[in-house]
C-alpha cells in the first residue's frame, strides 16, 4: 500500500512558474521592498541638501545686498566727520591702567570724553594704547568692557546678558601716517560691513549730529545693535548686546557732556 | 534567510503540493494553496529549530489552507461549469485505478490521514499532534479508512 501511494503521487511536482510565483512573493519581494524604502530615503536626504545649500545661498545674497545698501548709504559724502589732520592734543604722558574711571580717564589724558550710561560697568576696564619710541601714547582706542571675551556664549544665560561696550578711538599729536590709515579703517568699516545692516539715522539733539544705527547681523544668538558718531573729533562706537535700537537711542539721549 | 529558505522549499514543494492535492483533488486548487503555506513560512523561517518542525508546521498550514480554501467565498462563488473531477486527475492516469478511484471517493479528511500515514510516514502519535487529534482516534479512523479503501479495492488490502 505504501509504495502504491509512493507512485501515486510522483508525477506531481510543483512547476517552474510556482516557483517563480512563490520567489516572487517571498525572497524578491524582499529585496524589491529594500528599494521601495530606500529609494525615498535618498531622495529625502537630496532634497534636505539642496535646501541647506539653499538657505546658505540665500543668506550669502541678503549679505550682500546689505553691503550694497549700506554701501550706498555710508558714501564718501556722508561719513563721519572725521577730521584725521586734526590730531588731538592730549596728555600722552598719561600712564593709563586698567578699571580706570572715566573721570580718571579724563583728568589723565587731559581731554573731556563723552559718558554713556552703561548697564553694568562705571569703568573702563581695557586701555589699548599704541606707544611710540619715546613710550608716548601715540593713538589711544578705549573699550568699556572687554570682558565678554570671557563669557561662555554656548550658555543661554550668558546670551541673555544686557550689557554695553563703548569704543572710543581718538588719534593723538603723534599718530603717524599709517596710524591715519588704520583709523580710517576702522571707522568707514564700522558702517560698511557685508554682516550689518543699517537700520536709521538717528538725530541727537543734545549732541547737534546724526548718529548712524546698526545691527549687527551675524549675531543672531546674541543680538547686538551698535551705533556710531564723530564729535569733536572722536570717534564713538557704542555697542549695545541685547540692548534694542529705543533702548539704544534712549541711552544717546542721556548720554553726559 | 533566503539561502535557508530555497533550501526548504526544494526539500518539501513537492510534498506540500501533494498532500494539498490529496485534498483538493484540483491541482490549480493545490498550487494556490501551496504558494500561500510557503509566502506563511518565508514570514515564519526564523521561528523554526529544525527542518522537522518546519515540515510539520507546514502540514498543519496546509490542511488549514485546504479548509479554509473550500470554505471561501471565491470558491463559492466559482462556476466550475466544465469542471469534471476526472479531468482534475489526469495526473493518476497511468495510476492504478483501483487507488484512484478508491481514494478520491474518501472524504477529504480522511485523504489527508491517508496521505500522513502512507505517504509521508508519520506514526500515528505524530499524525495526532499534527491534526489536533487524540492518537485512539487516528489509529481508529485509520483502520476504518483502510478499510473501506480495500473493500473499493476488492483486495488490495490484502497486500498491506
Amino acid at each position: 500500500m505504501k509504495n502504491k501511494f509512493n507512485n501515486f503521487f510522483k508525477d506531481i511536482k510543483v512547476s517552474k512558474e510556482l516557483d517563480e510565483k512563490i520567489y516572487n512573493n517571498t525572497i524578491y519581494k524582499k529585496e524589491l521592498s529594500k528599494g521601495y524604502i530606500l529609494k525615498p530615503v535618498i531622495v529625502i536626504l537630496i532634497l534636505f541638501i539642496f535646501l541647506g545649500v539653499g538657505v546658505m545661498a540665500k543668506e550669502y545674497i541678503e549679505d550682500y545686498i546689505y553691503q550694497m545698501k549700506d554701501t550706498e548709504k555710508f558714501g564718501k559724502d556722508t561719513i563721519f566727520d572725521l577730521d584725521l589732520n586734526e590730531k588731538l592734543e592730549v596728555n600722552t604722558n598719561f600712564v593709563c591702567k586698567k578699571n580706570i574711571t572715566h573721570e580718571e580717564l579724563e583728568e589723565g589724558l587731559n581731554i573731556k570724553l563723552l559718558k554713556f550710561n552703561n548697564f553694568n560697568k562705571d569703568s573702563y576696564n581695557i586701555c589699548e594704547l599704541t606707544l611710540d619710541e619715546n613710550e608716548n601714547i601715540r593713538v589711544i582706542k578705549l573699550q568699556n568692557d572687554d570682558n565678554y571675551s570671557e563669557y561662555d556664549l554656548n550658555k543661554e544665560e550668558t546670551r541673555k546678558k544686557k550689557y554695553l561696550q563703548v569704543d572710543i578711538n581718538f588719534m593723538t599729536q603723534y599718530a603717524t601716517k599709517d596710524d591715519e590709515e588704520e583709523f580710517k579703517n576702522i571707522s568707514i568699516l564700522k558702517g560698511t560691513s557685508s554682516v550689518s545692516k543699517f537700520l536709521e539715522t538717528y538725530h541727537l539733539d543734545k549732541l547737534n549730529l546724526d548718529v548712524n544705527i546698526i545691527k549687527w547681523s551675524e549675531s543672531k544668538y546674541w543680538p547686538q545693535t551698535f551705533c556710531t558718531f564723530v564729535y569733536n573729533n572722536i570717534f564713538y562706537n557704542i555697542q549695545g548686546y541685547n540692548v534694542s535700537k529705543d533702548e539704544l537711542i534712549d541711552i544717546l539721549n542721556n548720554v553726559e557732556l | 534567510m533566503e539561502e535557508e529558505f530555497i533550501r526548504i522549499y526544494n526539500l518539501y514543494k513537492n510534498d506540500i503540493l501533494r498532500l494539498a492535492f490529496s485534498y483538493t483533488k484540483n491541482i490549480n486548487e493545490a498550487e494556490d494553496i501551496t504558494q500561500s503555506v510557503f509566502i506563511k513560512l518565508f514570514k515564519n523561517l526564523n521561528k523554526f529549530t529544525s527542518d522537522i518542525e518546519i515540515k510539520k508546521w507546514c502540514i498543519k498550514v496546509t490542511v488549514n489552507e485546504c479548509k479554509n480554501y473550500f470554505l471561501s467565498s471565491w470558491y463559492k462563488r466559482v462556476i466550475q461549469m466544465d469542471k469534471k473531477e476526472e479531468n482534475n486527475l489526469y495526473y493518476l492516469e497511468n495510476y492504478d485505478n483501483d487507488l484512484k478511484d478508491a481514494l478520491f471517493k474518501l472524504k477529504p479528511k480522511d485523504r489527508i490521514l491517508i496521505f500522513l500515514y502512507y505517504y509521508e510516514g508519520y506514526k500515528h502519535k505524530e499524525i495526532a499532534s499534527i491534526l489536533k487529534m487524540n492518537s485512539s482516534t487516528v489509529q481508529t479512523k485509520l483502520d476504518r479508512i483502510v478499510k473501506s479503501l480495500a473493500k473499493e479495492m476488492k483486495g488490495v488490502y490484502n497486500e498491506k
